[in-house]
Order: C-alpha cells, then sequence, then structure tokens
C-alpha cells in the first residue's frame, strides 16, 4: 500500500531564492499534523506547491497513489484537496452565504463529486453554524475581519468534503481564548470527518498540544518531524526559533 | 409574475410591427440601436463577469459579414446567419487558447492584434484567389427581413446572456473575474469556463455581422473589420455597465441616439464628446449607468452601519 500522501523532494526556487528546499512528508489517511517554523521559512510556500498555486521545481507530489506534481489547483480540489489561504482569499462582494455556496456549487457539488453522498452533503447555513459565522451569513465577506474570513475559509473547504485539508495560520489575529476554541473546533471536525489535517501556526503552544504529530521548517528545508514532546526537546529546533528571537 | 415580462413581450411586439409601419428613417435608426444591443451585451455576456478587455469583436463581425458574402445567393438566409456566427465561434475559439492564458492590457491588445491579422488575411485571399477587393451583394433580402434578423439575434443575446449569467457556467466566470486562483482552487477549470465564455459571446457578433452585411450592398474587409466597431461596442457597454443585461441596452440606445444626433449637427465634435464620454464614466461610473447605484445619492446619510 502506498501512503495517502507522500511528498519526496519538493522544492520550490524563485529566481535565486530557495523557498523549500528538498522537503520530505508522508502521511497516513487520518493523520492530525501541524507544521511550524520561523517567518519565511517556507511554510505557505509549501502549501502553495502541494496545492497547485506553484510549479515545484524539482520533487514529486504523490498524493492518494497518484502521482500530482504540479497539476493544477482545480485537479487537486476535485482529488479532495482544500485549502485556507494565510491572507484570506474570499470573494469580498459575496456574501459570507454565497462564498459557501461557490464550493458548494462547484468542488462540493453532489453531481459532480460521486464519493458525496447527499446524505453527507450539508447546507451552507449548517457548514456557517458549524464554523461560528452563522450571524454573518448575510454579510458581505470583504466587511469581515481577516480572522473571520479564514473561518469563512475553513467553512468553504469543508463545502467540498475534503480527505485532506491544508490549514495556513487559522488562529491568527485571534484572542487566546479565541484560538483555543478554533483549535478544538479543528480537532472535533477531524474527529467527525477523519480527513488529514495539515495545519501551519504560528501560535506554537496552542498547536503543539492539539497536534499529533509536527513537523518543522527552517529556511525552506525540514529540520525536524515527529511527536510535538520530542520535537520541542530537539536542539536544532530549539536552536531555529532562539535564533529567530535573538534576530527579531 | 415578474413585471419585466409583460413589458420585454409588448416591447418585442412593438420592434417587430415597426416594419409594417414603413417609416424608413425610424427603422433605420431603431436598427443601429439593435445592432449596438446586440454587439454589446454579446460583449458583455464574457468581459462583464470576467473583466477581460475582448477587443476581437470587430474580428467575429467581419467574419460573419464576409460568411454572408460567400454565401448569399448560394444557402437559403437563416443558414447563412448560423454559419456566420459559427464562424466567429471557431475563431474565438482559436485565438481564445492562446490569448486567455493572459491577463490585462495584453488580453486586450493580442486579441485586437489577432483580429487586424484575420482582416489582412482576407484581404490577401480575396486578392490572391478571387481577384478581387470588395464584393458586391446581390439577392440581398429586403431590409425587413434584415431588421427582424438583427431583432431576433440581440433578443437571442439578451436572453443568452440572463440565462448563461445564472448557470453555473455565469458563476463561474464571475468567480473567474473576482479571483481566479481562488477559483480553480474551488474546483473550476478556468480555461474550459473561459472559452466557453468567449465563443458563446462571439456567435452574437458573427451573427449579426452576417445580418448587417447586406446593408452595404458593397463590402470590403476594411468596411466590416472596422476597429470602430469594436471601440463603439465596448464604450456602450462600458458606459452602460456590463455586470446587469440592462446596461449595454440602456447604452446602445442611448448611444445610437446620441450619436445620430451629434453626428447631424456637431460632425467635429463627434468622436471627442464620445471620447470624453468614455473618460468620464469610467472615472464616475465605474460600473456603468445601470451598474451605478442612483439611490445613494438620493439617500439622507445613512447612519454608519454597525460593525458586528
Ligand atoms: N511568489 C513569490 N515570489 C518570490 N518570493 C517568494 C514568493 N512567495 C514566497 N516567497 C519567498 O519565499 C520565502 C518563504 O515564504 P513563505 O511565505 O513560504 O514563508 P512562511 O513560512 O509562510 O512565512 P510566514 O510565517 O511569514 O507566513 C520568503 O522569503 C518569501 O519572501
Ligand atoms: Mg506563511
Amino acid at each position: 500500500m502506498s501512503k495517502f500522501l507522500d511528498i519526496k523532494g519538493l522544492t520550490v526556487r524563485f529566481g535565486g531564492l530557495t523557498a523549500l528546499d528538498a522537503v520530505d512528508l508522508a502521511a497516513d489517511e487520518g493523520e492530525f499534523i501541524g507544521v511550524i517554523g520561523p517567518n519565511g521559512a517556507g511554510k505557505t510556500t509549501f502549501f502553495n506547491a502541494i496545492s497547485g498555486m506553484v510549479k515545484p521545481t524539482a520533487g514529486t507530489l504523490r498524493y492518494c497513489g497518484e502521482d500530482l506534481t504540479g497539476a493544477p489547483p482545480y485537479v487537486l480540489a476535485h482529488a479532495g484537496m482544500a485549502r485556507t489561504f494565510q491572507t484570506p482569499r474570499v470573494f469580498g462582494s459575496l456574501t459570507a452565504a454565497e462564498n459557501v455556496q461557490f464550493a458548494l456549487d462547484f468542488v462540493g457539488s453532489v453531481r459532480r463529486r460521486r464519493h458525496i453522498t447527499f446524505a453527507e452533503a450539508k447546507p451552507k447555513e449548517a457548514l456557517l453554524e458549524r464554523v461560528g459565522l452563522a450571524r454573518y451569513a448575510g454579510l458581505h465577506a470583504a466587511s469581515l475581519p481577516p480572522a473571520r474570513q479564514r473561518q469563512l475559509e475553513i467553512a468553504m473547504a469543508l463545502a467540498s468534503h475534503p480527505r485532506l485539508l491544508l490549514l495556513d495560520e487559522v488562529a491568527a489575529g485571534l484572542t487566546e481564548a479565541e484560538v483555543k476554541a478554533i483549535a478544538a473546533l479543528i480537532r472535533e471536525l477531524w474527529g467527525e470527518h477523519g480527513f488529514t489535517v495539515v495545519w501551519i501556526e504560528h501560535a506554537v503552544n496552542v498547536l503543539m498540544r492539539t497536534v499529533d504529530r509536527v513537523a518543522v521548517l527552517n529556511f525552506g528545508a525540514k529540520i525536524a518531524d515527529g511527536k510535538p514532546a520530542d520535537v520541542s526537546r530537539d536542539p536544532q529546533v530549539i536552536e531555529a526559533y532562539l535564533g529567530d528571537k535573538a534576530a527579531a | 409574475m415578474n413585471p419585466i415580462i409583460p413589458i420585454v413581450f409588448v416591447a418585442g411586439a412593438a420592434l417587430g410591427a415597426l416594419p409594417a409601419f414603413e417609416v424608413p428613417f425610424v427603422q433605420s435608426l431603431v436598427l443601429t440601436c439593435l445592432l449596438y444591443a446586440g454587439l454589446a451585451v454579446s460583449w458583455s455576456m464574457f468581459s462583464g463577469p470576467t473583466r477581460y478587455l475582448s477587443l476581437a469583436t470587430s474580428a467575429f463581425f467581419g467574419l460573419g459579414a464576409y460568411c454572408t458574402a460567400w454565401g448569399l445567393g448560394k444557402l437559403p438566409w437563416p443558414l447563412i446567419i448560423l454559419l456566420g456566427g459559427m464562424a466567429a465561434m471557431v475563431f474565438a475559439f482559436l485565438i481564445g487558447l492562446i490569448t486567455l492564458k493572459l491577463r490585462g492590457a495584453y488580453f486586450a491588445v493580442i486579441t485586437y492584434g489577432l483580429g487586424e491579422l484575420v482582416r489582412h488575411t482576407i484581404t490577401h485571399v480575396e486578392k490572391t484567389y478571387f481577384h478581387t477587393v470588395g464584393r458586391v451583394l446581390t439577392e440581398a433580402p429586403s431590409a425587413a427581413v434584415v431588421y427582424w434578423t438583427v431583432l431576433a439575434i440581440a433578443a437571442l443575446a439578451a436572453w443568452t446572456y440572463v440565462a448563461f449569467g445564472r448557470s453555473r457556467w455565469g458563476h463561474a466566470l464571475r468567480g473567474i473575474g473576482m479571483d481566479e486562483e481562488r477559483t480553480a482552487t474551488l474546483g473550476v477549470n478556468p480555461m474550459r469556463v473561459k472559452l466557453v465564455g468567449f465563443c458563446l459571446s462571439s456567435w452574437f457578433a458573427g451573427a449579426l455581422g452576417a445580418a448587417m452585411a447586406v446593408r452595404w450592398t458593397y463590402i470590403d474587409p476594411h468596411t466590416v473589420f472596422n476597429p470602430f466597431i469594436v471601440f463603439q461596442t465596448v464604450l456602450i457597454s462600458m458606459v452602460g455597465g456590463p455586470l446587469t443585461v440592462a446596461g449595454p441596452l440602456v447604452g446602445a440606445v442611448g448611444f445610437s441616439l446620441l450619436s445620430e444626433y451629434l453626428r447631424l449637427s456637431l460632425p467635429y465634435l463627434y468622436m471627442i464628446i464620445l471620447g470624453v464620454l468614455l473618460i468620464a464614466s469610467v472615472l464616475y461610473l465605474p460600473d456603468g449607468i445601470a451598474g451605478h447605484d442612483w439611490k445613494k445619492h438620493f439617500r439622507r446619510k445613512a447612519q454608519p452601519e454597525q460593525k458586528p
């Protein structure tokens, strides 16, 4: 059996800058993985390369047993890959509800994605409710603060019935209590749906307590990968974060 | 019932009955309105939601007109119209494959350039193989038939605009206009959707070219591939507002009447005034006359909205 997600040597170069340097990451279906790393470590670039938004310079991406290296975003979306964006990319002139409906109409379409059954399909109201945005349903997405827009993106991702959910800093800009709430929510959703989660977050403490496994990126390369308790003791990781603090 | 429906029926019946009254001046003015309404609606169908500024309309129109030039007397009139639209569609498909990957000014410039290329190709083909620079169109159908044909194409364009806009395709096109990459991550293949939208909209411009060709009795590439056709179409759509079907319709009627008036009374200032109008509308009415929130100006200053 091949792995659910098998990334090998993934590399992205922007001109002379190596934003992502030969990163490997393999995951079984249903894993709950965190990704951390200092600013500019290449975390978002890693997601961009996985989700087809940036063509990798080198390396391979195998997903559900298929080689999908360099596949366009819509193919990956139909294969069950959903993501959120650090800089939210919702349709600002549509309402929150319309944004979710857009996802339901395309990647979440019961007619087009045969593995979605009518019983599983949830209406947009239920999805907004699930991420705690029910009362903003009729507001234009642009009028929501960025943190709420990222929650809206979670609802849009859920609309697509993902098998792999990529979350990019969904807890940014939230209060400490809200960060805990969203971590609990993501863990709950993971339990309900059984999808695989890869979650990038700057709030290292909360993330470490929520995930089962964590990978650390630094200067584009993966420097650690394992149980949160082990990773937090890793001297290279401590060095990377201390170095970051010293520089800041 | 939607109050629009009876209005559309009455307007359609009145327009359809016009040739019976034998008022050639009015009929020709209305024909101009219908032509520009059809062209602007078809342009807005694709360029409105996607914000791709297409300058290929003259080429679509000219290809349609040349279908008529070649087919008149050999094929039945409805088939000529159909083929005129199809010729534009084939051309739209081919240039779409190349240009729909581009954005902004590049798309506009390349669609314009490829249109010019077609014009020169046809000039060349006519000269080399048919030893002619233009063609006299004999056996043309009556003015009433041409009028009804243009009316039917314009009406079909308006209906298609609304139906397509409400379909999944229309939603996908709007998504592409807002954020193409984001739309792709939600499962839309942007290239496919754009190609379908671009080809669909091109059919109407080609069909209108095919219908209007006989109005000139003598056509050459210079007349039917005239860049003014696309400039006026874009102007009408932008001033009227390409995001609702009312926009290009209102724009076309206003423009046709205004330009008729200006041409007769201020022939020298005509183009300057139209140019100033375009600039003013882009600056002050970015969504066009129909897309603008006019009520805003009459409302009393509203309370600042409660932020959630
Ligand atoms: N499209 C691009 N073109 C050029 N350079 C880029 C591009 N995208 C990212 N980079 C560079 O690649 C490096 C990694 O950026 P990336 O956004 O992946 O970091 P990150 O780990 O997500 O950082 P943060 O924690 O601030 O979100 C940075 O130096 C960034 O400037
Ligand atoms: Mg980032």
